[in-house]
Formats: structure tokens, C-alpha cells, sequence
């Protein structure tokens, strides 16, 4: 029986990169051996012999889909999972490259290649977003996530300042209208947040807010401070949703073009395997 | 079986006073279990609340820190099991059958029932309690070792039993000290006054000692105040004890000076490390130290992918009893709202029908008879417990939606699984009619599964479930 507070860990964590060191040494290491009698390249049995081990990993590497979504699956866990399939998808380029004899020839196998290659720096760029992205996100304190909640939209934001604003006079109401409603309606863009860093928003909250508090009429100025409040929620909300969105759109992106050298992969096999 | 059950009170001394047939139908639940010899009758660290009488053969109470077994005997209609049964805490021996023996369960409501109604019973049994506790405290903490066996009957003789509710202050900062205590069960937190801000400096639990400072002192003087923060029990060792404990043992005052110097060095490092200060706080302020388990999120970790309430749904009904916000524990640790298992659990002591239970290994579950009153979620501390309607159950998504149509964080992050089934889902009638309609769900720790489907399904491994009081060690002083 499961012992309580057991905390299950990947026994692997720290090793992978020793193991992949490893493995890459071990590849090149016998492929300099075959390279020196010219027995390497497509074709030939040390090519296939790459070749069957790649499409062994191009499986495995596959397989990480099938279980992110089998829960229950007792095959180790999600995060052993996560860590083989970058190991193995850089291991794979290796492999790859040793299954062509490092030259590529011919419109198809530079599809090929072309479509293996974009999937595998993709994935390198995928573990780097991985690993910045909550970093960033976390740098501004778990209260200030949305967690298990809906990412307000802009419309939220805007709504609130406009019944904000609402409760003051009717001098505040325009001051609000003329100079601080736009920026409460200003562009919401993934991409726009996507290039700054959680400083930079803070400091163009302060920057917005600092010239504008002493415009507003003297008996409303509390309210600034409460619009500022907001703006800064919007601001680190925006943030937030950039990071996140470009982790969705890599999803979208990585998933297809798996797919698409998967296709051509199979094309590939039926078509060594006839002649 | 009414044969048995006059037997069983005409041998038990705890029923000695009271009239067999008045006593009859307070035991009439209960049940007898047979054991072989060297058969476990009860094993150190589980959970289990029943009192224990033997019936007939003989037994044996074994210490897990005793170097020798403790060889207490238990004979025929002797009471025992009587510590966690009061108290509730995890069993803190082994007992042995050292020949076939017939053991006699009593449940934890029936012996409450009992005690209520019979006054001796009462004393008997609470006379076997403090004997008991007393003599495993003397024999257990290390500030009793070597002393010879009068001055430790001495003790046992002055020596008294406190009970202390949550919150209850034991003693303030520069209140005279007039005694020593030594935790039983439960948890008390040390704090101090700063700038008129409370200062928390480390915790205590059973087993722990506290109050030996003040007393070896010249001032005499309280440094820090002690109070609890749970339900607690503490043996009192007035200070003339004490004195008597350090006359019999002149090398302990230098052992427990190095001690009390130890721990000003902590709280040097303490004050210097606001990260390490404000984790102290909210583990200890909160009561998230004397939790059994706690679901930890590490949000340098987090992607916000959602697959652990996801994973949490799909393997219970569609609904997921994880809910990814919490108590913040630190600049990016969350304790997640989801069960604690807690040492002394609200929801199930609480509970109208006695619904909740606690399995040997700590676990708390609601069982199928839950009536979904509500009671558990209102006396849980950490809300953790979430009502669902009965009568449905949300669909779960088959492999193909999941694994071609799901793109994690397309929906809400978090979005599909959390905690309420949404409202016109298909509607599947629960084999068992609820009065309420409704039914109290809660982390369970994966009942069933032999892994803990959100920690098990993180990507990231930013999802752990750690034991509280082992993985903040760094923080807490041993």
C-alpha cells in the first residue's frame, strides 16, 4: 500500500543529461569506427541500423502524446515522460545525421530532414519557453495568478474602470473619458506583452499613471489611485495571458509539424521498403 | 453472544463498579476478534480509534523506542488501545498476542457513550490514560534518560495532564516560569513580539519538550510565548520537578543550554531571511505544519497546463477535487485546496453520521452513506471540501476527444475540470438516493490508484505531495 506523503519524484531528474552525454558519445563513437572503413550512409547496413533506431525514438517521442492524455497509464510518470522526450529528441538528431552519413541528397529527403529539423529545433525552443515562462509568470507572486480562474478579457477591465469612474463627478467623468479611458481600452495583444518583461509593465503603469494624477480634479484624486490599481491588474493579467498563449501557440505549431513529418516519415519507409 | 457479552463485563475491571445489565447494551456493537500467537492486535503508527479489551488469553505491549520490550502484560479483561481512542492520535505501540487470545473492539462512539454514562468507567478508564501516557513520555523523551527509577516514579506522581484547544495561550513572553512541558499530541506555535509585529519562530509537536529556557535562567522569565495551534494535550513538570531532574542528572544543563543555543542561532537566521520567515509563518500560522499531506505547487514550475485537475476529473467521476489556489506558503510555494489528512481533522470528528473515516495509514474518506449535509465543508479550516449534486455525474471525455481535440490551456487555464460538474451535463442517477441531493467530494489521495493522479500527470513535476513537517526541514529547527 502507498505510504502517506510519499513524494513521488523522477528518479531520473538529474541524469538525463549524463545519459544523453552518454548515448551522443556512444553513437559518434561507433559511427567514426564505420566512417573510417566507409561502411556509412544511406543505404548501407550501419545507415539502416541508425535509421531503425531514429524511427524507434521517432516513435517513442510520439508516444509522449498518447501518454499526456492516458492518465492512468502506469508507464512512469508525466514528467519522466517529458524529460525523455527532449533527451531522446536530441539524441535523435544525432542518430538522424548518422543515418544519412551527414549529407542530404535528393528533393524528398530534404523535406524530410527539412520538416525533422524544423520539429527539432521547435522542440529546443518549446523547452526554453517551458522553462521561462513560469519563471516570469512566478516572479510576480502566486496572488497575482489566474489560476483556475478565467483570464479576465479586456472588456472586464475596461467595464470596471468605466463603474469606477462612474461614482465620481461630472468633471472626473470627462477627465476620465478624455485621458485615462484609452489606455484602459488600448490594445490587448499577446504578442505586444510577449516582448516585455514584468518590469517594464509595472514601470508603464507608473509611468501612465505618475502625470495624470495631477490632472484630475482635486476632490476625485483618490479615484486615480483605484483606476492605477486596476491598470496594473490589466497590465500583469496581459502579461500573464501573453506568456500562456505562447505556450498554446507552440502546441498548435509543434503537434502539426509532428504530424507532417510523421506522414512524410511513413511515405519514406513504404518507399524503402518497395525498392 | 449475550453469554459473552456477561462474560466480557464480569471480566473486564474496568466494569467492575457497575451493574452488567445497565452496562449490556452500551457494548452490544461491539465485536470479537481472534488473534495467534505473536499476532499483531495492534500496530505502532496506525490509525484506528477503537478501545480494546481482552477477552481471553495474554498479550504484550511492545515500545518502538524502548530498547527492550516494554514487557507490560496484558491480562484477561484488561483495557488498552485507550490512548488513541481519547485522543485520537495514531497508536503508539505495537501490542502483541503472546498466546491465542480474543480481543474485544469497542468503537470510539461507544466508549465516548460509555464514559458519558458511567462515572467510574470514566475514572477507570481516564486513570489508565494518564498512567499510560506518563510512562511512555518517561520513557520516550531523552531529558529522562539514566534516571533512576524512584525519581522517575516521583515524577509520574507530580506530574500533570493538560489539554489545550486551538489558539489557547499556554504561557506569554515574561510570564514567570513555573514549570516544563512536554507535548503529548498536537501543535503549538513560538512567537515573539517585535516592533508590535508577532514574530513566529518555530513550532512544536508531540514528543517535543518546551519551557526548560526560562527555568534554567537567572531572570526566570518567559522568553517567547507558546500557544496552540491545534488541539493539544501536554504533560506539566512543575519547576521543583525540573529541579529534581537536573540534580539526578548535572550533565543535562549543559546539553539543554547547547540546545536553547542552537535555537537563537536559528532565530538569527530567521530574522535575516525574510523567505525563510514568511514559509515559517504560513505553514505554521495557517496549521498546514500539522497536516499529514499537502498537495505543494512550485510555480517556478507551474506551466499552468491544467493536465493535474484534468487527470483528478478523469479519474473521479469528472469532477475534480484539486483546485489550484490555496495558501501561499512563500514567493512561489502554494499549499493547493486540496486534503490535508490532518491530525486532528474537523470534518471528521464533526461529522453528524460518522461518515468520514480515516483509514490505518491516515487517510480521511467520506463513505458511500454520506448524506451530503454540508458539515464537513463548513468545519473544514482550509475549505478544501466541495459539494457536488449527487444525482449527476459529468461526462468524461474518451481518449480520441483527448488526445486529438484537447490542447491543454486552450480552455481557461485550469477551465474543464474544476470542482463543480457544470450545470444540463447527462444525467446518470447515483446507485444511492441522498437526502440532500448533494455529495461532499474531497481529495481521497487517489483511493484505489497506487499513485497520486495529479502529482503522477504533472509535466513539470511542479505538483508534489509532500509531508509538511519533512519537507520544510530546512525551516524548522530538529
Amino acid at each position: 500500500m502507498r505510504k502517506m506523503g510519499e513524494v513521488r519524484q523522477n528518479a531520473l531528474r538529474a541524469k538525463w543529461p549524463f545519459i544523453f552525454t552518454a548515448a551522443t558519445a556512444a553513437a559518434l563513437f561507433v559511427y567514426a569506427g564505420f566512417e573510417s572503413a566507409g561502411m556509412t550512409g544511406s543505404g548501407t547496413d550501419v545507415g539502416i541500423a541508425y535509421g531503425v533506431v531514429g524511427l524507434a525514438a521517432a516513435l517513442f517521442l510520439s508516444a509522449y502524446r498518447i501518454r499526456r492524455v492516458i492518465y492512468t497509464w502506469k508507464a512512469g510518470s508525466l514528467e519522466a515522460w517529458r524529460q525523455a522526450h527532449v533527451y531522446v529528441g536530441l539524441f535523435c538528431v544525432i542518430v538522424v545525421l548518422a543515418h544519412v552519413g551527414f549529407s542530404v541528397d535528393g528533393l524528398f529527403s530534404w523535406i524530410l530532414m527539412g520538416l525533422f529539423f524544423a520539429l527539432a529545433l521547435g522542440g529546443v525552443a518549446g523547452s526554453i519557453l517551458y522553462l521561462m515562462a513560469p519563471l516570469a509568470l512566478s516572479r510576480y507572486g502566486i496572488e497575482a495568478l489566474n489560476l483556475d480562474q478565467n483570464i479576465k478579457g479586456r472588456a472586464h477591465f475596461l467595464a470596471r474602470a468605466d463603474d469606477l469612474a462612474g461614482r465620481g463627478s461630472d468633471e472626473f467623468r470627462e477627465y476620465y473619458k478624455d485621458r485615462v479611458r484609452p489606455f484602459f481600452a488600448s490594445g490587448w495583444s499577446a504578442l505586444r506583452y510577449l516582448s516585455r518583461d514584468e518590469m517594464s509593465v509595472a514601470e508603464k503603469c507608473d509611468r501612465v499613471f505618475a502625470g495624470l494624477s495631477a490632472e484630475a480634479p482635486a476632490e476625485d484624486r483618490h479615484m486615480v489611485g483605484a483606476l492605477r490599481a486596476l491598470y496594473m491588474e490589466r497590465e500583469k493579467t496581459a502579461f500573464q495571458r501573453s506568456r500562456l498563449q505562447a505556450m498554446r501557440w507552440w502546441l498548435y505549431l509543434h503537434g502539426p509539424v509532428n504530424a507532417a513529418f510523421l506522414a512524410t516519415l511513413a511515405v519514406h519507409l513504404v518507399v524503402v521498403a518497395y525498392y | 453472544m449475550k453469554d459473552r457479552l456477561e462474560n466480557l463485563i464480569s471480566k473486564a475491571s474496568l466494569f467492575s463498579e457497575e451493574d452488567p445489565a445497565e452496562v449490556a447494551p452500551y457494548l452490544a456493537g461491539c465485536r470479537i476478534e481472534s488473534f495467534d500467537r505473536d499476532e499483531l492486535i495492534l500496530r505502532h503508527g496506525e490509525y484506528d480509534e477503537n478501545c480494546l479489551i481482552l477477552f481471553s488469553g495474554l498479550a504484550s505491549v511492545r515500545l518502538p523506542f524502548a530498547d527492550t520490550d516494554r514487557g507490560k502484560l496484558i491480562e484477561e479483561g484488561d483495557v488498552f488501545g485507550e490512548i488513541a481512542a481519547l485522543s485520537g492520535v495514531p497508536r503508539t505501540a505495537d501490542v502483541i498476542a503472546l498466546e491465542k487470545c480474543e480481543v474485544a473492539v469497542i468503537p470510539r462512539e461507544r466508549m465516548f457513550a460509555l464514559l458519558k454514562a458511567f462515572e467510574s468507567v470514566n475514572g477507570k478508564i481516564k486513570e489508565v490514560y494518564r498512567a499510560t501516557v506518563l510512562d511512555d513520555t518517561l520513557r520516550k523523551v531523552h531529558l529522562f534518560a539514566g534516571l533512576p527509577r524512584e525519581l522517575l516514579d516521583n515524577i509520574r506522581e507530580k506530574a500533570r495532564l493538560e489539554s489545550h484547544d486551538k489558539g489557547e495561550v499556554i504561557f506569554h513572553e515574561g510570564d514567570g516560569a513555573d514549570a516544563l512541558y512536554i507535548v503529548l499530541y498536537g501543535y503549538l506555535k513560538v512567537s515573539r513580539v517585535d516592533d508590535r509585529r508577532e514574530r513566529v519562530l518555530s513550532y512544536i509537536k508531540g514528543g517535543q519538550y518546551f519551557g526548560e529556557t526560562a527555568l534554567l535562567s537567572e531572570e526566570g522569565k518567559r522568553t517567547a510565548t507558546v500557544s496552540a495551534i491545534t488541539r493539544t494535550e501536554l504533560v506539566k513538570i512543575s519547576r521543583d520537578g525540573f529541579g529534581e531532574i537536573l540534580r539526578a542528572n548535572p550533565g543535562l544543563r549543559e546539553t539543554l543550554r547547547e540546545a536553547a543555543n542552537r535555537r537563537d542561532e536559528h532565530n538569527i537566521r530567521l530574522a535575516g531571511d525574510a523567505h525563510l520567515a514568511e514559509t515559517l509563518r504560513a505553514t505554521v500560522e495557517t496549521g498546514i505544519i500539522q497536516t499529514k499531506t499537502t498537495h505543494i505547487l512550485n510555480m517556478t514550475r507551474c506551466v499552468q497546463c491544467g493536465i493535474c485537475a484534468e487527470a483528478c476529473a478523469q479519474m473521479h467521476d469528472g469532477v475534480s477535487r484539486l483546485v489550484r489556489k490555496g495558501i501561499r506558503l512563500s514567493g512561489f510555494l502554494m499549499a493547493v485546496t486540496s486534503c490535508h489528512h490532518c491530525d486532528d481533522p474537523a470534518c471528521m470528528t464533526q461529522c453528524p453520521t460518522g461518515a468520514i473515516i480515516r483509514d490505518a495509514n491516515g487517510e480521511i474518506y467520506h463513505q458511500d452513506f454520506c448524506i451530503g449535509c454540508g458539515s464537513c465543508a463548513k468545519n473544514c479550516p482550509y475549505g478544501n471540501i466541495t459539494v457536488v449534486d449527487a444525482n449527476r455525474r459529468v461526462a468524461k471525455k474518451g481518449l480520441f476527444e483527448r488526445l486529438f481535440a484537447d490542447v491543454p490551456g486552450r480552455q481557461p487555464p485550469g477551465g474543464a475540470a474544476m470542482a463543480q460538474p457544470p450545470e444540463g451535463e447527462n444525467k446518470t442517477p447515483m446507485k444511492r438516493k441522498r437526502r440532500s441531493g448533494k455529495k461532499m467530494v474531497k481529495c481521497d489521495l487517489c483511493r484505489g490508484y497506487d499513485f497520486l493522479g495529479c502529482v503522477y500527470n504533472c509535466p513539470t513535476g511542479a505538483m508534489m505531495m509532500v509531508e509538511p513537517s519533512k519537507y520544510f526541514v530546512d525551516i524548522f529547527p530538529s
